[in-house]
């Protein structure tokens, strides 16, 4: 990201003697870019039709944490998903008529009064910003397991027409996104915490809990401390893991080579998936109330 | 230790993964689904409602069983 | 798979997300939803109280039918009355007419009667004087024989 590259997509230095060495000698790809000699691709150049995809192999061993790199395709997914729920929402609300409502709009509502009450059955206190917060979290994540539900390769394939190598449009299938939201629930807990019941009371709910006494606290700080770091890890890679492995089985089921065979596997899976979508999504917003709820209440 | 031997030892990594993860999934959801049909059994009218519980309590048991087939498969695919 | 910017991009866009939704799209909304509530709310309670003032236009409606009909019954029973009446009435004039055209009718026989009588002693007379005429043989003087005459015409 320092220098403006885009992974694995590279630019030919001699695009005609590239694209003649393919036709005519039909050798590798490998060997054609090693004769015309290459350069990386960097964003400006996008677009402009000369990026060609090529791995070229492991550039150094990389660690986990890569502060350089930001994974666009994921990204521009959840905010462009992000605008899509926000317009909808409004546009609903605006036009609620007293009259009949239109399906589209009976939906939205039908989603707003379901959160409404999942909120209101879990958290007890007052907080105008738990029910907002849980609507964009069902919505947002509704929105973005479902296009795991279009056929795998299809954005994929516009993209690396552009020059893209990979674009990954399920955003959470990212372990950033998952673990992103997730952190940010996490965080949330803390404010919740001091918020409501007070430095102190956090301190105490961590160190008193399962044995009451000051004896034991370090034994209760390792066993609440446990379960309270489970908690985001858990909430993002349990979205991500569901995700990802249903998008590596669709792949998967994509690369069998009768492909007249492939709805026999790909519709029973497709269903299921249909299940987990919605599922996965519930389940982030209960969590979600319920850690909240379990941060802000005392005994 | 050359590469085929580090390949076989990831593949052997990611079955291992999965196979464990799908043990603890299956237990986990059989023994659910049997509170399931014996609730069902003691108050019939509850079904719809127990159903509903069924599947939220089934999405939090698959957590973890599919955080480690995740995993699987990125070892199984993009390590090995 | 790795941990990159992405984290903390997309952490920003959630924290943005977050707070577009609380101000601009959940109270909308609930502002819409209330609205429609509690429009529902006063249209139902239209609606009781229209059930209720038909219910009790109805039943004022079947109150004015009973008194109607009573009236109606108070009426035709004074028109029988009334009736009665006439008739009564009627039959007594009738009455009286018959005893007058009675009395008249007798007065007219009695009269006739007597004229009757009259004529038939004026024959009777006129054949007895005549038949003493023939017995006798001769004219009847006048003047004796008109008191002679008289005098038995009385008698008869």
């Amino acid at each position: 990201m320092r220098d403006g590259s885009v992974v694995d997509s590279i630019k030919p230095n001699d695009m005609a003697q590239y694209e003649a060495c393919l036709t005519q000698e039909g050798e590798a790809q490998a060997q054609c870019i090693e004769q015309a000699g290459f350069q990386q691709c960097k964003w400006t150049d996008l677009g402009q039709g000369t990026c060609v995809p090529y791995h070229h192999g492991h550039s150094g061993a990389g660690s986990i944490v890569n502060p350089y790199t930001i994974n666009i395709d994921s990204l521009g997914m959840t905010i462009l998903l992000g605008i899509v729920f926000v317009l909808l929402f409004r546009y609903a609300a605006r036009r609620s008529t007293t009259g009949v409502p239109s399906k589209l709009q009976c939906f939205i509502e039908m989603t707003f009064e379901f959160t409404r009450d999942t909120v209101n059955g879990i958290f007890h206190l007052k907080s105008k910003l738990i029910a907002p917060l849980s609507l964009t979290v069902f919505v947002w994540i509704f929105l973005m397991n479902s296009l795991d539900l279009l056929p795998i390769d299809l954005i994929s394939y516009f993209a690396g027409a552009i020059g893209i190598p990979y674009f990954r449009c399920v955003a959470s299938a990212d372990v950033n996104v998952t673990l992103s939201m997730a952190t940010g629930v996490f965080l949330l807990i803390f404010i919740f915490s001091f918020r409501n019941i007070g430095v102190m009371g956090f301190i105490k709910s961590l160190t008193m809990h399962p044995f009451n006494t000051p004896l034991l606290m370090p034994l209760n700080l390792i066993l609440e401390g446990v379960s309270l770091l489970s908690k985001p890890i858990s909430l993002g890679l349990r979205l991500f893991g569901n995700m990802y492995a249903g998008e590596m089985i669709f792949i998967l089921i994509a690369l069998i080579p009768l492909w007249w065979i492939q709805w026999t596997l790909n519709v029973p899976w497709a269903l299921f998936h249909i299940l987990i979508v919605t599922l996965q999504a519930f389940i982030f917003m209960v969590l979600t109330i319920v850690y909240l709820s379990m941060a802000s209440e005392e005994e | 230790m050359d590469a085929s031997l580090i390949s076989t030892i990831y593949y052997l990594a990611a079955g291992l993964m999965m196979g464990l993860a799908s043990v603890g999934a299956a237990v986990g959801i059989g023994v659910l689904g049997g509170k399931l049909l014996e609730g069902a059994s003691r108050q019939p009218d509850l079904l719809p409602f127990l159903r509903i519980q069924f599947f939220i309590v089934m999405g939090l048991v698959d957590a973890i069983p599919m955080i480690a087939v995740g995993l699987g498969m990125y070892v199984m695919f993009a390590v090995a | 798979m790795e941990i990159n910017a992405t984290f903390l991009g997309q952490a920003v866009a959630f924290v943005i997300f977050v707070l577009v939704c609380m101000k601009y799209v959940w109270p909308p909304l609930m502002n819409a939803l209330e609205k429609r509530q509690k429009e529902i709310a006063t249209g139902l309670a239209d609606a009781e109280k229209a059930k209720k003032s038909l219910e009790l236009a109805k039943s004022g409606a079947s109150e004015t039918l009973r008194q109607a009909k009573q009236e109606a019954q108070k009426i035709i029973d004074e028109a029988n009355k009334r009736r009665s009446q006439i008739l009564d009435k009627a039959v007594e004039e009738a009455n009286l007419e018959k005893q007058q055209i009675l009395t008249a009718a007798k007065n007219e026989i009695e009269s006739e009667r007597n004229r009757a009588r009259e004529e038939l002693r004026n024959e009777v007379v006129a054949l007895a004087v005549a038949g003493a005429e023939k017995i006798l043989g001769n004219k009847v003087d006048s003047s004796t024989d008109k008191a002679m005459v008289q005098k038995i015409m009385e008698t008869l």
